[in-house]
């Protein structure tokens, strides 16, 4: 197949002339624009949530009966330091308790206030050694748990991104569905000219290739001006609000750029099928 | 049924002469007519090949061509004539492979048509330059692109292609009209166009449909002249004509088609029958 096509062939199977050609351009900018925010959000999304997530899972408080003595307390603390993957305990003081506490409880000042002990701990920990040695030492000791909030999260996070999953697939329907329109009604308009390039040579590769490239130049002007729409949303996000900007990873760029070019990708599958059955039945 | 081996070496009328421009049109061409003409002549002995053809079109009800068999060598010139509704166009139409016969065997450039694929098809008809009665300009592009186009199918033309279409267009009187589209053309201006585009990719075999149907005397003889060229030059010519006149004076065999049929086979340089005689001779 010809790489370098003339202009005169270009022009003979050109699609300009079909309204459905705007359309085209239109949805795909604004389809390409959709997939880069979208795409870019959950990304920065997902960045946060696994940054929570860590810090979440970074810390575990250990609640005591406000009557725990201090060597009590003093013991539980250096034992629990020397477990493994735990790399400081610290005892809360009475102030951050109340604090802490004030929003489960009108009048705190009322009750005696637990003794909270805070361990930071590395991912690896074995949370049922530590629960055990917890509970030998102080069998009365309440450990907070976040692990079921956790799940929690992590399922909705979950969801949301097979959410944004379903909406994309439904924005390459979209897409599909456009380029076989633009392909059927443009090669209806220049069926004359479809008939007179066989006539003269054209073969089927050929032709599709003539018809393709447009489809495909096209929904790349699109990704580019979605892409430049996007891009320009952005800066001036970050430039109002600079602790989102801080958000923006080289990761959330790359995604911001490439996830979009799956609508160019299925736009040349869709025209190349759509365009090589057209030409075969002319 | 006339089965015909037109074999006859064509002769010239008296007052044929090669004009210079036509001569420069054939070298820009690339033309080198000795060689070109053993070449054809050594690749296949015959370039039109006819077998019991028949065709009959969905809608019509009796055969447009019956059991019709004719060969044509590499490198001859004949005229098709024939009232209207005799059946020419039919058979135009399965030179360049529009239409197969419902019956028969048609062998073109040394290739059985009913075996071709489709790619196979597309590059047969590269080989030949047809002019059809219709037209068949694309109304989107320039005469200049139209004449092109032929030359795109391969790529983009290079500079001497391009002033080889100058040329030609030059030589067919519509140098001047190069950038108008084919719309806003006369009937015989828009003929010369596809005569024009239909010689400009040096075609091993020519089949040229009323070719000077729309032109003046002056113009039909000149065009002739231009085809007569490409004939020295190797190419195998097939011209349908209601043009007598013609006929007679440039001294080539012509096949008389009736009712679907070759009737009758003038050798070059005679007068063409009347009607009359031709009922009687069959
Ligand atoms: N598409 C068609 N459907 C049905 N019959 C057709 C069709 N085209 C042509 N015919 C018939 O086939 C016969 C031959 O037609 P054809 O066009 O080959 O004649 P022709 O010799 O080219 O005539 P002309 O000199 O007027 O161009 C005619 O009787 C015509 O009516
Ligand atoms: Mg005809």
């Amino acid at each position: 197949m010809a790489y370098k096509v003339a202009q005169a062939a270009k022009k003979a199977l050109s699609l300009d002339y079909s309204g459905a050609n705007r359309l085209l351009l239109l949805m795909t900018i604004m389809l390409c624009w959709l997939i880069a925010v979208g795409a870019a959000s959950i990304t920065i999304f997902s960045n946060v949530y696994q940054v929570w997530q860590l810090n979440q899972q970074g810390q575990i408080s250990l609640y005591l009966l406000p009557s725990s003595d201090d060597s009590e307390i003093q013991n539980l603390q250096e034992k629990l330091v020397a477990f493994p993957a735990v790399s400081a305990i610290q005892k809360l003081d009475q102030h951050k308790v109340q604090s802490l506490l004030q929003p489960y409880f009108q009048t705190t000042q009322a009750f005696p206030l637990p003794v909270v002990l805070v361990a930071t701990v590395k991912p690896n920990i074995d949370r049922q050694k530590f629960d055990a040695l917890v509970h030998t030492l102080a069998p009365t000791a309440e450990i907070d748990d976040n692990r079921a909030m956790l799940q929690v999260i992590a399922k909705t996070v979950n969801l949301s991104q097979w959410g944004i999953f379903v909406f994309s697939v439904i924005l390459m329907g979209i897409m599909s569905l456009l380029v076989i329109l633009t392909v059927r009604t443009g090669l209806r308009e220049q069926k004359k000219a479809l008939s007179i390039l066989q006539f003269l040579g054209g073969t089927d590769a050929f032709l599709t290739n003539l018809i393709v490239r447009q489809i495909v130049l096209r929904s790349l002007l699109g990704w580019g001006i979605a892409l430049c729409i996007a891009i320009a949303i952005v800066v001036c996000i970050a430039f109002i609000w600079p602790f989102l900007g801080n958000l923006l990873t080289p990761q959330v760029w790359l995604v911001l750029f490439f996830t979009p070019l799956l609508l160019p990708i299925i736009a040349w599958v869709t025209a190349s099928t759509t365009a090589y059955s057209i030409v075969q039945k002319s | 049924m006339l089965a015909t081996r037109v074999t006859e070496k064509p002769k010239l009328s008296k007052d044929f002469t090669v004009c210079e421009c036509c001569l420069s049109a054939a070298a820009l061409h690339g033309y080198n007519g000795h060689q070109s003409n053993n070449r054809v002549k050594k690749d296949l002995l015959y370039m039109i090949r006819f077998e019991n053809v028949s065709y009959t079109y969905p809608q019509g009800e009796k055969p447009a061509v019956n059991d019709l068999t004719f060969e044509l060598p590499s490198g001859s010139f004949h005229f098709l004539s024939g009232p209207s509704g005799a059946g020419k166009t039919t058979i135009f139409k399965m030179l360049y492979l529009d239409i197969l016969p419902t019956e028969g065997k048609t062998m073109l450039l040394g290739k059985n048509v009913g075996n071709l694929s489709r790619n196979e098809i597309a590059l047969l008809r590269r080989q030949m330059g047809i002019v059809f009665q219709d037209f068949r300009l694309l109304d989107n592009l320039s005469v200049r692109e139209n004449v092109l186009l032929p030359l795109t199918l391969h790529g983009a033309p290079s500079a001497e292609q391009e002033k080889c279409v100058d040329e030609i267009l030059d030589w067919v009187g519509l140098g001047h009209k190069t950038h108008e589209q084919p719309e806003r053309l006369s009937g015989g201006e828009k003929q010369r166009v596809g005569i024009a585009r239909a010689v400009v990719n040096r075609p091993k075999l020519l089949i040229a449909d009323e070719p000077t149907g729309n032109v003046d005397t002056a113009m039909g003889k000149r065009i002739l002249h231009l085809f007569c060229e490409l004939h020295k030059h190797g190419t195998t010519v097939l011209l349908a004509t209601h043009d007598r006149e013609l006929v007679e004076n440039f001294g080539f065999p012509c096949l008389y088609v009736q009712d679907g049929c070759i009737k009758k086979i003038i050798p070059g340089g005679q007068e063409l029958p009347k009607q009359s005689e031709i009922e009687d001779a069959a």
